[in-house]
């Protein structure tokens, strides 16, 4: 396989994930109301090019307040762009969102202090994480299921290099 | 292979291993250069992993992939990334990851790590693939 054609499924795959993504994102937007505002044409010109893997400027535009709204509540979520879509970040750090919600799947009772003191994070930080999660926990699954589905067969379509490494089933 | 440990690993994960194989070089971001790499962007962590010599260890099958596609393209070397199956693994699996983490350096330690990519997830050991 040459990388052109890796590319072009890895960017296939990113389209699926991306529709996928939008449909639980307009489950939540079931309840909504319009706004029509007016911007400068720079801030007009901007979001459209925000907007190209995002369906349409409004599409954007409704993502972008809604993550400002979250990011107000969650002082400690941002949002990143990645090849998953927008993906939610622990603020400052490299850690997903979605990892957390893993951690909360494995059946372990996550505490604020527990999950602040286990990453070197304040304790106010791991009480806003967990409070998304409790928040939003339907778009955490959504990523945390989207992050398992890139298994070894899907890395090796785009890095064909890929070695297996299994280890003993414990 | 010295391991460098990604930030959503359990910092302590880079001790428990080191219990059991005392002389193994592996640590964690946040203890890495007093954690100055912390947050730090996929393609300079790279970079610095690989001016250490460190190989990679991460959950982030997303971002990171297409760095090392990109890496590849550009015929651009590394030190080697570990990616860990979070279907296999949960990140607070901790007992899990050490001893998968114990045994992988056992199987893997002796080779050239420069450019080499693995996935490690639960299975049949004979079943990996070289």
């Amino acid at each position: 396989m040459d990388s052109v054609d890796c590319c072009h499924r890895a960017k296939e795959e990113t389209v699926r994930i991306d529709k996928d993504r939008h449909k639980t994102y307009i489950s939540y937007m079931a309840v909504s109301a319009t706004l029509s505002i007016r911007v400068p044409l720079q801030t007009r010109r901007w979001l459209e090019r925000f907007a190209k893997r995002r369906g349409s400027a409004g599409m954007a535009a409704t993502r972008i307040l809604e993550e400002a709204r979250r990011r107000e509540n969650f002082p400690a979520v941002e949002f990143r762009d990645t090849p998953l879509g927008r993906v939610a970040y622990v603020q400052g750090t490299r850690v997903q969102v979605a990892f957390v919600y893993g951690q909360k799947q494995h059946g372990t009772n996550l505490t604020p202090a527990g999950l602040a003191e286990s990453f070197f994070w304040p304790l106010w930080k791991g009480a806003s994480v967990l409070a998304y999660l409790l928040e939003y926990p339907e778009e955490c699954q959504q990523e945390w299921e989207d992050l398992g589905s890139i298994d070894a067969k899907a890395l090796k379509s785009i890095l064909p290099q890929l070695l297996r490494g299994n280890t003993v089933v414990r | 292979m010295k391991l460098l440990l990604d930030e959503h690993l359990w910092p302590k994960l880079a001790e428990l291993v080191k219990q059991t194989l005392p002389n193994q070089e592996i640590e964690s971001l946040h203890q890495y250069a007093q954690g100055r790499w912390l947050n730090s962007p996929d393609d300079e962590l790279l970079a610095e992993a690989h001016r250490g010599g460190w190989v990679w260890v991460t959950f982030d099958v997303n971002t990171i992939p297409r760095l090392l596609q990109e890496k590849a393209v550009a015929a651009e070397d590394h030190s080697g990334v570990i990616f860990i199956s979070n279907k296999s693994y949960a990140q607070n699996d901790h007992a899990g990851l050490t001893a998968a983490l114990i045994e992988l350096i056992g199987r893997e330690e002796k080779r050239e790590w420069t450019n080499r990519i693995m996935f490690l997830e639960k299975g049949d050991p004979s079943g990996s693939k070289d």
